[in-house]
């Protein structure tokens, strides 16, 4: 039934050169990076580290960084749970325009989205009403968040949709079947199976929140101790000339993203779909 | 006690064509079919998890057709079995006694008098992917039977069991039935199966109902052409009905002339003659007492099955006889390929068939 990736056919020559051509293509993408990110860690002096660490602004990006990308985690799953449950399970009209709505953000250039955020929010009646008497977006926090969601909420949908695509709907058949409604199915069978898939949804909004920087620029600015992310910090260093700095700061972020990708790799691993 | 009264519900190539049936509380009834017939969707029209175009759905003599599953009072156990994967067998077993509002340790209690039940105490703490088929298809009964339903219903149950374990749970499946009161609706393609576990039993064919009866009724008397190959007659000749001096008898289409036990309306008509009802004995001799037909002919091939052998014996003209024999008799009549013997078969064994409907 389940054949192991590690159990080996008998290979003539031809399978053995095609296998090498594979892993050749593996090697080389692997080593462009490597040597890459190789001549940063030697570009960088530990004293600007050392600098950026303890710096007041930077440590404010970063705090602000952490905090926004956690709280886009959170209000996107919110999202991702219900919309990918029911893209897996029902069929309605219109069902394919929704899809490509979803979809959309993961292909439309960044600055657009700031650009469409701005116009609407400072331009149209509904737009202005919300920013000035509900809740503020234009340079404030809470519209780094918003920029967040609408770049990363697609990768989790996805990750949700597929997750939930894995579990088989006769499990929730016979849920309902000893008691459940079609809620509770998706509580006590569903929401378990898909906790792995679900998860690396999760990981895969605060990665790509915790990077963005176009929309942030346009919509929210770039306001030191306001609206500075570590992303608009190291743009902001590398305009004023100060690389080293910038180089410092995309170190650390580089860092934090390299913990994230192992723990998603980790998670992948002991994700089995059924 | 399951009624269900016209049920009908299309969609693509699976539809039920207005089906009714009634299942007895305490009874075990076992729909066959080919794949596609519509068995499946009859069972899950039963359970609610699809709702028919048309007709109702009675359960425990209340109409449950506007009910959603969970209403319904059945015991549903899918093909595969579909235990949750999450969830130990225990758990698996106490899901439906805790959306009924038990306590954890009451459902836990009841759980184990189950999992006891069935026999697979001993499981209760283990994940269902480490089960085997036959632990697997007992936890699925236990979680359908813990609910205590009042009807009980079961899709392919035994499909996916190798032979031997297939025997020994098919036995346990029918006794743990007989010691509760559910009416069990046990859906399957074999029709040994059919015949090893039905009390009762119907033929479907294409959104249909063929045939309704007891096993040995369906076996001995299957009403149509479709229901004699689906359960294995195997001889199915054509003929002529009419009338002699004697009383009725068949023309086939060589000029031969079989006798039956039963008139039929004259005319052409197909008929049956099951393979265990065929005698064989050496050529000159006839292996039956008191009025038999009888026909001569040449064993063409001999198909050993174990405790049976299936001898084809060619009979000229282009009839050929299937016959089943034990080795005992096998040996008595000489039937080795090549030897000349002689079928012959009681009148009341020719079964008379009704033209088959389209579908």
């Amino acid at each position: 039934m389940h054949v192991s990736r590690t159990h080996t056919p008998v290979e003539g020559a031809g399978s053995r050169a095609f296998r090498g051509v594979l892993l050749g293509v593996v090697a080389l993408f692997v080593a462009g990076f490597v040597v890459l990110f190789a001549v940063d860690v030697t570009y960088v002096r530990w004293a600007d580290v050392r600098e950026v660490v303890v710096s007041p602004a930077i440590r404010a990006a970063l705090w602000l960084s952490v905090w926004t990308s956690l709280a886009t985690v959170a209000l996107g799953l919110l999202v991702a749970i219900p919309m990918g449950y029911a893209l897996s399970r029902y069929r309605f009209p219109g069902q394919a325009f929704a899809e490509t709505m979803v979809d959309l953000p993961i292909i439309l250039p960044p600055l657009v989205l700031g650009l469409s955020l701005l116009l609407f929010f400072s331009r149209t009646w509904a737009g202005k009403t919300i920013d000035e008497s509900w809740v503020p977006f234009t340079y404030h926090p809470n519209g780094i968040i918003l920029c967040q969601f609408l770049m990363s909420a697609s990768l989790g949908i996805r990750a949700a949709q597929i997750a939930f695509d894995a579990v088989s709907p006769r499990l929730e058949h016979v849920a309902m079947t000893l008691g459940c409604g079609r809620a509770g199915a998706f509580w006590h069978v569903a929401l378990p199976l898909a906790r792995r898939g679900i998860v690396a949804g999760g990981i895969l909004i605060w990665a790509r929140s915790f990077g963005i920087f176009g929309p942030l620029f346009i919509f929210v600015g770039a306001v030191r101790f306001r609206t500075e992310v570590l992303s608009t910090t190291i743009h902001l260093e590398q305009s004023s000339g100060r690389d080293e700095v910038a180089m410092a700061v995309a170190l650390l972020m580089l860092a934090l993203s390299a913990v994230t990708l192992v723990v998603v790799h980790l998670l992948a691993r002991r994700y089995d779909p059924r | 006690m399951i009624r269900v009264d016209g049920l009908r519900y299309r969609a693509g190539a699976f539809a039920l064509d207005g089906v009714s049936l009634e299942v007895r509380s305490r009874e075990y009834f076992v729909l066959v079919g080919p794949t596609g017939s519509g068995k499946t969707t009859l069972l899950e029209c039963v359970c609610g998890l699809i709702r028919g175009a048309s007709g109702r759905v009675a359960i425990g003599g209340a109409d449950v057709t506007g009910l959603e599953p969970r209403l319904r009072g059945v015991g549903y156990m899918p093909q595969e079995y579909a235990l949750f994967p999450h969830q130990t067998v225990a758990e698996n077993v106490m899901f439906g006694l805790l959306r009924r509002g038990l306590s954890r340790r009451e459902a836990r209690r009841r759980a184990e008098a189950t999992l006891a039940r069935v026999g697979i105490a001993a499981l209760a703490d283990r994940r269902p992917a480490g089960l085997s088929g036959g632990e697997q298809q007992r936890a699925a009964l236990a979680r359908a039977l813990a609910v205590e339903p009042e009807a009980l219903l079961l899709d392919e149950p035994l499909s996916a069991l190798d032979d031997q374990t297939r025997e020994a749970v098919g036995r346990e499946l029918r006794r743990v039935h007989r010691e509760g009161r559910a009416a069990a609706l046990h859906v399957c393609h074999n029709f040994a199966e059919m015949a090893a576990m039905a009390d009762r039993a119907a033929v479907m064919r294409g959104g249909r109902l063929v045939q309704v009866g007891s096993p040995m009724e369906i076996l001995a008397r299957p009403r149509t052409r479709f229901v004699a190959e689906f359960v294995r007659a195997r001889n199915v000749l054509a003929g002529r009905a009419t009338r002699d001096g004697d009383g009725a008898c068949l023309v086939l289409d060589d000029g031969r002339s079989l006798r039956t036990a039963a008139a039929t309306a004259a005319g052409p008509v197909e008929f049956v003659i099951r393979p265990e009802s065929i005698a064989l004995a050496p050529a000159g001799a006839c292996a039956l007492a008191g009025p038999a037909n009888a026909i001569g002919g040449t064993v063409a091939e001999v198909l050993p099955l174990g405790s049976t052998a299936e001898i084809l014996v060619d009979c000229g003209g282009g009839l050929q006889l299937l016959a089943s024999l034990s080795p005992r008799e096998r040996e008595a009549a000489g039937a080795e390929p090549g030897r000349a013997v002689v079928a012959s078969f009681r009148p009341s064994d020719v079964h008379v068939l009704e033209p088959d409907e389209a579908g």
